[in-house]
């Protein structure tokens, strides 16, 4: 039987196996996975509807006033210029402020940093934390001290993870020092023009990577066994079964850790706020001027309220249009 | 057993309640950013076996009156509060201390513009006159204390006339002065003997030269700078420019300053900010020996006490572009009263309980770090901390002015960037391009 099917599942047979059957497998589990919320129907009575409602009404109450009003303000703030010392004192200027704001060298050297930040940091977190799930998989009972190692780095501050960082990274230091086998010059690297962007992205891909790591484990242990064991038994070796069994299987948590990862790092701030010492924002020079940075320079640093507010919409809109796209891609894939 | 039943109109009528107490809850406003234990000026009364009091004519003692109080704690700003707070009891009848104590100086000044906006500024507010006040007093945001004075016993004869001028516009006094501050330069000498250096400069020509032998001699950096306005306005005036209120922003003198400050980083790399040298501030850099000069202050005494016990340094006014003359920046610290003050007497009240002699007094037993503001106690301070010994009087009378333009906050974030444009990125602009930007924005 072993020898017939290791027969039957070899040239064209076996390609075919592998870039169909077993996909379209994969495919039905995770569905069955995704629906496994069983769907009840039945109708509602009027007095269910009611009560349903009053229980959701303390936290929509609270969504309006935290979350709604605040971007009603937002946007109506954005076609406004603000007095700042009297709120009060508002003029309505129209679409000035994104005129303004699209003309504004500044606003984009900040989306060009946040593009390649995003670009840097997105494949970075979520291909190192999915090799790294993997690998976790199959280290047995350290599999929950690996993860939770992992895991710390999300848990503590930011500010702590950071400044550790930094002097890791200060000219003479160990991190930067090592660093000069790869070529590089042993500076300060947030203080370097050149070297300040690539410090951020380690450092936040240092935080987050665990985060997505854990999203990964989680997600293997939803791809059935059975998957694994066929695919062994028709020849796979490990790369084929995590090319051709794991990635399908977790597609639904690459989707999650992709969309995740892009709005997350789209608004990258407290990382660069740390560097600077909260002194020159965008230090050294505009190489961490991220766009949350920008906003905040604009609104609270040079007190222009209602031009940081447009720019503030514009990131909106940008999380918004990322999403949209990775999604798109994703799900067209 | 049975359970009694809710009905759906109860129901409805206690989530209802609770939304709304919910929303309540979360509309309560928040005043301090960080919260204290409250200093109480009247202690509260103890449980005691006294029989009640007959009901008499005496009308019932009124509540004491809260005042808040902002601050940043750095240093042993602290411990000389706590001195203070703890004679507020017997100093400040009926009035209770809040304190709102602020993480650092610049987060206090990056907050009150919003504190301001929304009303719930502290009443009074310790600052020093380096902050962008001279706006805050403009927009009405702060109060003038002349009427308030006459509450009071405050002699303001008692202070330097050059500090009370420091806090005041148009005749209109703006704050009581609590201490008075100078600029200064710093050498670490274990650097320079490191160097070969055995004589300090007398102009800046002579700094750069030092600067560079430093580096030459021990790769350590010459020159230690914390960008910022204060730190940037020092080089300014040793080459006999200023800002003039924002008038001449671009002036020769000006443009003369910052690009010897330029030049130092860019052509002689021998300057350093200190993010480039790993540190907070540049009292660190020279603490750890990473650098052998800095602009800096008296707050260098107390800091280096503290960390650097063994580090040798010397503090000295600045040189300037002229051989053999030298300059120091005066200012001062002090107490205002935001106009949003629910009881602007009860706020007067705290800021003379905060002047008198005897707090004077607790900036030296403190060893607070700076300078009382009160002229008869800068013979005490200086005979107690001998490294202020070349700041005599004459040097402080004659000290200049932080003269910034009236947007202070505004044009220090964009000189910054400037300045980082032209020290990391070299040939995207020039110092008299980035000055003449900021005239036509800034200037008067």
């Amino acid at each position: 039987m072993k020898n017939h099917s290791r027969r039957l599942l070899r040239g064209s047979a076996r390609r075919s196996f592998m870039r169909r059957a077993l996909p379209q497998m994969v495919a039905r589990a995770g569905a069955g996975i995704r629906t496994g919320l069983i769907q009840f129907r039945s109708p509602r009575t009027r007095s269910e509807w009611s009560a349903g409602y009053a229980l959701l009404l303390p936290a929509l109450l609270l969504l309006v006033a935290w979350f709604l009003y605040p971007v009603a303000q937002l946007f109506l703030l954005s076609f406004q210029t603000v007095s700042k010392f009297h709120f009060s004192d508002r003029t309505f200027v129209g679409f000035a402020n994104y005129a303004y704001l699209l003309k504004d060298p500044a606003f984009a050297n900040s989306l060009r940093i946040v593009l390649v930040f995003v670009l840097l940091v997105v494949p970075a977190q979520t291909v190192l934390s999915l090799l790294l799930a993997s690998v976790l998989q199959s280290v047995g009972r350290a599999k929950v001290v690996f993860r939770t190692a992992f895991f710390i780095p999300y848990m503590t501050s930011t500010v702590a993870v950071t400044t550790v960082f930094m002097q890791l990274f200060v000219a003479g230091a160990p991190a930067a020092s090592a660093a000069t086998v790869l070529g590089l010059p042993n500076r300060t690297w947030y203080a370097d023009v050149k070297l300040a962007l690539p410090f951020l992205v380690l450092v936040y891909v240092y935080m987050y990577i665990g985060l997505y790591i854990v999203t990964f484990v989680s997600g293997l242990q939803t791809i059935p066994r059975e998957l694994y064991e066929a695919a062994t038994v028709d020849g796979a070796n490990a790369w084929a079964r995590f090319r051709y069994v794991t990635v399908p299987g977790l597609r639904p948590f690459v989707l999650f850790v992709v969309v995740a990862g892009l709005i997350q790092a789209i608004q990258v701030f407290d990382q660069a706020y740390v560097i600077t010492g909260g002194h020159v924002l965008g230090s050294p020079a505009g190489a961490t001027a991220t766009l949350v940075i920008y906003i905040y320079q604009q609104a609270f640093r040079l007190n222009a309220l209602g031009y940081g507010s447009a720019a503030a919409v514009l990131l909106l809109l940008i999380v918004f249009l990322g999403t949209w796209l990775t999604r798109r891609i994703l799900r067209e894939e | 057993m049975q359970t009694k039943r809710m009905s759906r109109r109860e129901f409805l009528t206690l989530v209802g309640a609770a939304s709304g107490a919910a929303l309540l809850a979360a509309c309560q406003p928040k005043v301090a950013p960080t919260a204290t234990p409250k200093p109480t000026a009247t202690p509260p009364p103890k449980p005691t076996a006294t029989p009640l009091p007959k009901p008499t004519a005496t009308p019932p003692p009124a509540a004491p009156v809260e005042v808040s109080f902002g601050y940043e704690p750095g240093g042993n700003i602290q411990a000389y509060y706590d001195v203070l707070f703890a004679r507020a009891a017997e100093g400040l009848p009926g009035i209770t201390i809040e304190p709102v104590v602020y993480p650092t100086y610049d987060d206090q000044l990056h907050l009150l513009p919003t504190q301001f906006a929304a009303g719930t500024a502290p009443a009074v507010i310790r600052w020093d006159n380096a902050a962008p006040w001279t706006q805050y007093a403009a927009e009405e945001v702060i109060l003038p204390l002349n009427d308030l004075l006459k509450e009071t016993a405050i002699d303001l004869n008692a202070f330097p006339k050059a500090l009370v001028d420091g806090w005041t516009i148009d005749g209109k006094l703006y704050a009581i002065p609590m201490y008075l501050q100078n600029s200064a330069f710093v050498y670490n000498l274990d650097v320079l003997e490191e160097a070969g250096i055995t004589t300090l400069p007398t102009s800046m020509q002579e700094v750069r030269q030092v600067a560079k032998t430093v580096k030459e001699k021990t790769g350590k950096s010459g020159l230690v700078i914390l960008p910022n306005l204060f730190h940037i306005h020092q080089y300014i005036l040793a080459f006999g420019g200023g800002w003039n209120y924002g008038r001449t922003i671009n002036s020769p003198e000006n443009v003369a300053g910052l690009q010897f400050l330029v030049d130092m980083f860019v052509e002689d790399e021998t300057a350093s900010t200190s993010q480039q040298l790993g540190t907070a501030w540049d009292g660190e850099a020279i603490s750890l020996n990473k650098a052998a000069m800095s602009d800096g202050g008296p707050w260098y005494i107390g800091f280096m006490k503290a960390v650097a016990p063994n580090v040798r340094y010397s503090l000295l006014p600045i040189p300037t572009n002229q051989p053999g003359k030298f300059f120091v920046v005066t200012y001062g610290g002090g107490y205002s009263i935001s106009s949003s003050a629910k009881d602007p007497v009860a706020a007067i009240k705290l800021v003379e309980f905060l002047s008198t002699e005897a707090a004077q007094e607790a900036i030296i037993t403190t060893e607070l770090g700076f300078v009382p503001a009160m002229t008869k106690f800068l013979d005490d301070y200086v005979a107690k901390t001998p490294e202020y010994a070349p700041f005599t009087e004459s040097v402080l009378s004659q000290g200049r002015k932080l003269d910034y333009p009236p947007k202070m906050a505004e044009f220090e974030t964009d000189l910054l960037a400037g300045f980082e444009q032209l020290v990391f990125r070299p040939g995207t602009t020039t110092v008299q391009e980035l000055l003449d930007s900021l005239q036509s924005k800034y200037g008067q």
